[in-house]
């Protein structure tokens, strides 16, 4: 008996870790570690390299994280490479310092099992301090990894080298080859694994077959010159390569879930926010208003959505530049339902490193005074800007901290707080700038300013989900702001309206021969001068007005950066049933399957609320608790669950007999359930919130398909209630 | 008393004849105001002057800019179009008609008018900057062939045009054309070696081989301490069976590039490819003779007995050269290849080991 309760004792202590592991399930780790390198003028730092211009925006929206690494600073420390998934290089010559170490480095981490993609030149067949080749050996150590073998016979002799064999739909996704065939490497494929999309030929020498483009188990490769065509007068690029088939299969990402920041409850997130440049100045249309009023009267009271607004506080600050009639201005503007406080700095800093700013003010920023101020100046793109004498540290109390405390002391109304700072100039803040930021717990935005139209029809020119610096996130907007549409406010001021191009090829694009996609949420983002001409205020409701034929969810642009955040924290888990544990994320509440025709298993998942299916993607939407589990099946779901929503809804309850929740609406705005009784009556009570005063009731049927919709009021935030009669 | 009839007469007649000069005239508000920035007001005077005079480019110009701060496109479009049509050769419409598309999104329509501008004055370097973009962007390779060729025609083509139109032509697979634009090239700029190694390969393509190692030849005689140019000769003459010059080459290459552990990599490998290696062994070892400080003569001849299987002379020249620098990876690594084809295994290992050693000790 006792020797029983022994082993029992023994079992329970030796299964409970093991328990805990399970329930846990193994973590997959979502880091791609970006090898650059700072020397390369096409990779000057970590948030201008040619992997970041490119390539991240893309392994975002495969659910990756990217951490840079410049390769000038040495090789990465066996410390930074625990959460890494794999190591994507991308270089435009062939020499590094130290190449041979970094060969023998780079051929560790792949037999370590993480998985590696080589892009462009592979750049360590020579080493840049002595000149000394690696030999092949060294550098073959790697290719074998990926199952080939460098033969080098380099060569640029366009009339000898031809295409062997390629798959279009892998090799020509924003360009066909026909007539750009310019360079060859021999490259041969040794593992019969290997899938070869490109393959080249040498007419000239014996054995001439090179395979340019790879997936292969460990990873992928694509040759330079054929990953992406770079214009080098406009600096414009497009890829040759589909970076999204490419890198799905390099990182063998196929079936994983995958966070998503473009959508919430299956609907496309729309936010907006404004800059608070030029907020005093005149309107074109009557000199006696200026944009604060126009902005307040014009727009924010007339378009039902979320606004994040902005202010320069030495502008509005009557010690400054500022009045008591700014003031109030201002505050009227943060009084309104729909607007939420943003920070735009104290003077408007322009250059971040440089210390240079718009506005002098006595003892912090004057203008031009020595030769070394010219210096300064003569370096930065803003040349007419103020210097800041005050050191780095006051620079950034005064321009983050003091900013956001002169608006939250001054002009925001009881229970409103500044949300959100939004860089200014060059939005090239450094890391103890956005680590001042995070401690003051409000989100942070600006800089990308993606682009993807007929001028830029490309998805390089989407940018990145945010910058990152020492570890910190600045999330970028998600569309180009009016000032860049009007060629930097000198016209056209209707610009802007061409804004819409860009939402439309973020969702479906036609300038590229590629699938329908949501790579981006819809971001009206511009300054208070952008309504100060007659067109551009035109221009800015044009685009709202498009905005709201869309099937949007409108939210703050500081939820916005709490959705990115969730990205960056977000961890998956794989569970040994096969399914996933999704933990950490935040607000980023969808996880996105692409290709998919399963459903989530709603009686297995836990934490999962419901799910939408898009452009052949699944969207499975998580519940507040930050803790999912999350299986998939053939079958459809049996339970009720919430197919998508056009609002913000929390505290959710489902059951087949009763659904309630909380919502908050800037407009009339639609949910629907499924799965609930067909053409069932349900009784819907809704509810103002906090007061509890019912605001509206009555009966409501579901469709033949068991699909409830339930429209909401106008504005407001409301309880609802839906019971089934009878 | 009064003023004298004559005096307020010679007033009013100052003033009637200076009226002109003092009130302004439609012209002259319209560009003050929208000069000042009042663009409403500045329209009201710009556009009745146009319409009556349409020739005055100034004006017009600025009663388009009225027009398009206004986005009064569909009329700015119409008049200007028409002033585009009827002084074709005035940059200014061109111009803004150009800008207007290029704002608009519709590169197309402005790469037409970016033409037609450099048609008129070819000197245009930020428009031409924005054709060529245009075109490499959307792959109109024809618009661009027609692009260079005109700008050569009008003698304002610079060095890169026509390396671009060559590298044009030479992608579409059209020796003929790309020749006669090398030559050009060579003509206009003569220390062109860039354009000698093109023309050299379209020559080739076309089956033109006499020309084409002359070019090569002509390369490496240019910049003799070139030794891409020298390793390309060597190719060359191998390739075409110059052997007799190959070999001729080869002792000035050894001469020149012995020092340079690299080259003579290159070397053995497009010499011992050849069936009459063992006349190149003839020349190096002759050379070494000359030079018998120049170790790295020795690991050439070896790899090329290794490659000739004369394993034992091979074996000889790597202990030598071992013995003699403390030898390297490759040296190691290719004696192992040795023993291991002598049937000398742990030997074989040993070197292997000794490779791998040395590789690890230079990365570290």
């Amino acid at each position: 008996m006792r020797i029983d309760l022994i082993g029992k004792l023994v079992v329970a202590l030796v299964c409970c870790p093991m328990a805990g592991v399970s329930a846990q399930g193994v973590a997959e780790p979502r880091t791609v570690l970006a090898i650059f390198d700072s020397s390369d003028s096409y990779s000057p730092s970590v948030d201008n390299n040619l992997i970041h211009n490119n390539a991240e925006m893309v392994l975002n929206y495969l659910g990756l994280k990217v951490r840079y690494h410049d390769i000038r600073q040495g090789l990465p420390v066996e410390q930074e490479m625990g959460d890494v998934y794999g190591v994507i290089t991308w270089f435009m010559d062939d020499a590094l310092p130290q190449a041979d170490k970094y060969c023998l480095w780079l051929s560790q981490e792949a037999k370590k099992g993480r998985k590696l993609v080589i892009l462009g030149n592979f750049g360590a067949y020579r080493d840049s301090l002595t000149g000394e080749l690696v030999p092949p050996d060294v550098f073959n150590g790697i290719f074998r990894q990926l199952g080939l073998e460098y033969a080098g016979d380099w060569s640029d002799n366009p009339f000898v080298i031809e295409v062997a064999k390629k798959d279009s739909r892998m090799v020509e996704f924003e360009r066909t080859l026909e007539g750009e065939i310019a360079s060859y490497e021999r490259v041969v494929s040794f593992d019969q694994r290997n899938k070869v999309y490109l393959e080249l030929n040498r007419t000239d020498i014996p054995a001439g077959r090179s395979a340019a483009v790879v997936i292969a188990p460990v990873g992928g490769y694509a040759m330079g010159g054929y990953e992406i065509f770079i214009d080098y007068l406009s600096d414009k690029r497009k890829w040759r390569i589909d970076p999204f088939l490419f890198f799905a299969g390099a990182f063998a990402l196929e079936g994983k879930p995958r966070f998503d920041t473009t959508t919430l409850f299956g609907k496309r997130i729309f936010y907006s926010h404004v800059d608070g440049d030029g907020l005093r100045n005149p309107l074109e249309s009557d000199r006696s208003r200026n944009c604060a009023q126009a902005l307040k009267d014009e727009v924010l009271k007339k378009v039902d959505l979320p606004v994040t607004v902005s202010v320069i506080s030495a502008e509005v600050d009557p010690r400054y530049y500022g009045s008591e009639e700014i003031v109030n201005q201002a505050r009227e503007i943060f009084a309104l339902g729909n607007v939420e406080a943003g920070a735009h700095g104290f003077t408007h800093l322009l250059d971040w490193q440089r210390q240079l700013t718009v506005f002098a003010i006595r003892g912090y920023s004057r203008p031009i005074a020595t030769l070394g101020d010219l210096d300064i100046l003569s370096e930065s793109p803003y040349s007419s800007a103020m210097i800041i004498s005050a050191s780095r540290e006051e620079m950034l109390k005064k321009e983050i901290n003091g900013a956001v405390d002169y608006i939250n002391r001054v002009l925001l109304p009881r229970g409103k707080k500044v949300a959100v700072y939004q860089w200014t100039g060059d939005c090239r803040p450094p890391a103890e700038a956005i680590q001042m930021v995070d401690d003051l717990g409000i989100g942070n935005i600006n800089g990308g300013d993606p682009r993807f139209d007929p001028l830029n029809p490309s998805y390089t020119g989407v940018s990145a989900l945010a910058r990152q610096a020492g570890g910190f996130v600045q999330p970028y907007t998600s569309n180009a702001n009016e000032n860049i549409y009007t060629n930097g406010w000198k016209g056209p001021f209707y610009g802007f309206e061409f804004v819409i191009d860009t939402f439309r090829q973020t969702e479906d694009p036609t300038l590229v021969k590629s699938p329908p996609r949501r790579t981006s949420p819809i971001n009206v983002y511009y300054h208070f001068y952008g309504v100060e001409k007659i067109k551009s205020l035109e221009a800015v409701r044009k685009v709202y007005d498009f905005a709201l034929t869309q099937e949007i969810i409108p939210v703050f642009a500081s939820e916005y950066c709490a959705i990115v955040k969730g990205f960056y924290k977000g961890k998956i888990f794989t569970l040994p049933a096969g399914g996933w544990r999704i933990r950490d994320y935040g607000a980023c509440r969808t996880v996105r399957f692409d290709d998919c025709r399963l459903h989530p298993d709603l009686a297995k998942s836990r934490g999962v609320i419901g799910y939408s299916n898009y452009a052949g993607s699944l969207y499975v939407h998580l519940d507040e608790s930050n803790d999912a589990e999350l299986y998939l099946s053939s079958h459809p779901a049996g339970r009720v669950y919430l197919r998508d929503s056009e609002f913000v809804l929390s505290a959710l309850k489902m059951g087949s007999e009763e659904i309630s929740f909380t919502g908050r609406v800037f407009r009339k705005s639609k949910c629907h359930f499924a799965n609930l009784r067909p053409e069932g009556n349900y009784e819907v009570e809704i509810k103002k919130k906090p007061s509890g005063k019912t605001v509206s009731t009555g009966v409501i049927q579901a469709d033949r398909s068991g699909i409830l919709e339930i429209v909401t009021p106008k504005k407001g935030e409301y309880y609802f209630q839906a019971k089934r009669q009878g | 008393m009064g003023i004298a009839f004559w005096r307020s007469a010679l007033f009013f007649t100052v003033i009637a004849v200076f009226a002109v000069i003092i009130f302004p005239s439609q012209r002259e508000l319209g560009k003050l105001y929208i000069e000042s920035g009042a663009v409403g007001k500045a329209t009201a005077y710009l556009g009745p002057y146009f319409h009556k005079y349409p020739h005055d480019t100034a004006n017009t110009l600025r009663y388009f800019k009225g027009l398009l701060y206004f986005g009064n496109s569909a009329e700015f479009l119409k008049f200007a179009r028409q002033m585009r049509d009827r002084y074709p050769e005035d940059l200014a419409y061109h111009g803004i008609l150009a800008d207007f598309y290029e704002h608009n999104l519709q590169p197309q329509l402005a790469s037409e008018e970016w033409l037609a501008m450099l048609r008129i004055n070819p000197l245009q370097p930020e428009i031409k900057e924005k054709l060529v973009s245009y075109y490499e962007l959307s792959k109109d390779i024809q618009g661009l062939m027609r692009f260079y060729s005109m700008q050569i025609n009008q003698h304002a083509a610079g060095l890169e045009d026509y390396y671009d139109l060559g590298r044009l032509y030479s992608l579409d697979k059209d020796p003929s054309l790309a020749q006669r634009v090398y030559l050009e090239i060579l003509k206009k700029f003569p220390g062109q070696d860039a354009a000698r190694m093109r023309l050299a390969e379209a020559y080739e393509f076309s089956g033109k081989i006499p020309p084409a190692v002359d070019l090569y030849v002509q390369l490496y005689n240019n910049s003799p301490s070139n030794a891409d140019y020298a390793i390309l000769l060597a190719e060359k003459l191998l390739k075409y069976g110059r052997e007799e010059r190959a070999l001729d080459y080869l002792g000035r290459f050894l001469r020149r590039f012995r020092q340079d552990g690299n080259f003579i990599d290159n070397l053995l490998y497009l010499y011992q490819a050849k069936s009459a290696q063992m006349d190149y062994l003839a020349v190096i070892e002759d050379f070494y003779r000359n030079y018998p400080i120049d170790n790295e003569i020795l690991k050439f001849m070896a790899q090329s007995y290794f490659a000739a299987n004369e394993y034992e002379k091979s074996e000889i020249l790597l202990r030598s050269y071992n013995e003699k620098t403390g030898g390297d990876f490759r040296s190691h690594h290719l004696l192992g290849d040795v023993y291991l084809a002598l049937g000398r295994k742990t030997a074989g290992q040993r070197e292997y080991r000794e490779a791998l050693r040395l590789i690890q000790e230079r990365a570290k």
